[in-house]
């Protein structure tokens, strides 16, 4: 049991905790929400049927989504209450303001924008994940995505600025 | 609409590359071991203390508020019928002085020995 957890620890945790860092904006954050998660996981792991990085993300996400979460993390999140003004970011730094973009959707759009554009999840399986119907999933990311979209715009005008 | 999903799958992976984590399983293996007593004892635990509010708030509830103590006044309680009733005031038919001072007590006492002796001559 020990082996085989240290060996899915191994292989996954740099996946797991670049998802989380994708939910939560912060790599700190995510550390900890991956870690708390695998620490809840492990009494159990000899029992856990099916794909074991599909159950951990699952984990994950509901993790985050959870209100236990969001109510201890409240005071801890001075990221996104930056001030533009004095931020640095430039067109040189797309996916930073993307970071920043992400951070201010709310989190059941947030998870459903990384589920579905860098996990590639179908809409029915986020729906199945995060145990939302699937028309709510598309509702999600539909709106995720506008949001998101003034990041793109000036994504897509540094790359041409970089061809010229 | 599919340039900008596609943009962002590929902003989305370029910000998660960044990310190099630190975990290690035996690291987190001992974190669940040392958490594992009071995991493994808090339902009971919360039951325990379920039961003894129940049980405590069931016999507050047989035996009854604790009785209200009766003290006595601070200063009499002066009922005045001028002021509660309309009757007329109550008329005083034994005489004031009920109550005779030890004064006139010893003063009369020695007119009757007088009287006395001087009936014997």
């Amino acid at each position: 049991m020990d082996q085989s957890f240290d060996d899915f620890v191994h292989s996954h945790q740099q996946t797991l905790v670049r998802y989380a860092t994708l939910l939560s904006g912060g790599q700190g954050e995510a550390e900890d929400l991956v870690q708390e998660v695998l620490i809840r996981v492990y009494p159990r792991w000899d029992t856990l049927d099916g794909s074991r990085y599909a159950y951990v993300r699952r984990a994950v996400t509901n993790e985050f989504l959870s209100w236990r979460r969001r109510w201890s993390t409240r005071h801890i999140r001075p990221t996104a209450e930056v001030p533009e003004g004095q931020v640095e970011l430039g067109w040189s730094e797309p996916d930073e303001r993307l970071a920043l973009e992400l951070g201010k959707l709310p989190r059941q759009q947030r998870a459903a924008v990384v589920l579905r554009y860098y996990e590639d999840l179908t809409d029915a399986e986020i729906a199945s994940l995060m145990g939302v119907r699937e028309a709510s999933v598309r509702a999600h990311v539909s709106r995720g995505l506008a949001a998101l979209r003034s990041v793109l715009g000036s994504s897509e005008r540094v790359r041409g600025r970089g061809h010229e | 609409m599919s340039d900008e999903e596609d943009e962002l799958r590929r902003m989305l992976a370029a910000r998660a590359d960044r990310v190099h984590s630190t975990l290690s399983g035996p690291a987190i293996r001992a974190r669940a071991q040392a958490r594992r007593p009071l995991r493994r004892y808090a339902p009971v635990l919360t039951a325990a203390a379920v039961l003894a509010v129940v049980v405590v708030s069931l016999v507050l509830l047989q035996r009854g508020g604790p009785q209200p103590v009766q003290l006595p006044p601070a200063a009499p309680v002066t009922t005045s019928p001028e002021v509660t009733s309309t009757a007329p005031p109550p008329v005083l038919t034994s005489p004031a002085p009920t109550t005779t001072t030890k004064h006139s007590q010893v003063s009369s006492t020695p007119m009757s020995t007088t009287a006395v002796t001087t009936s014997s001559r």
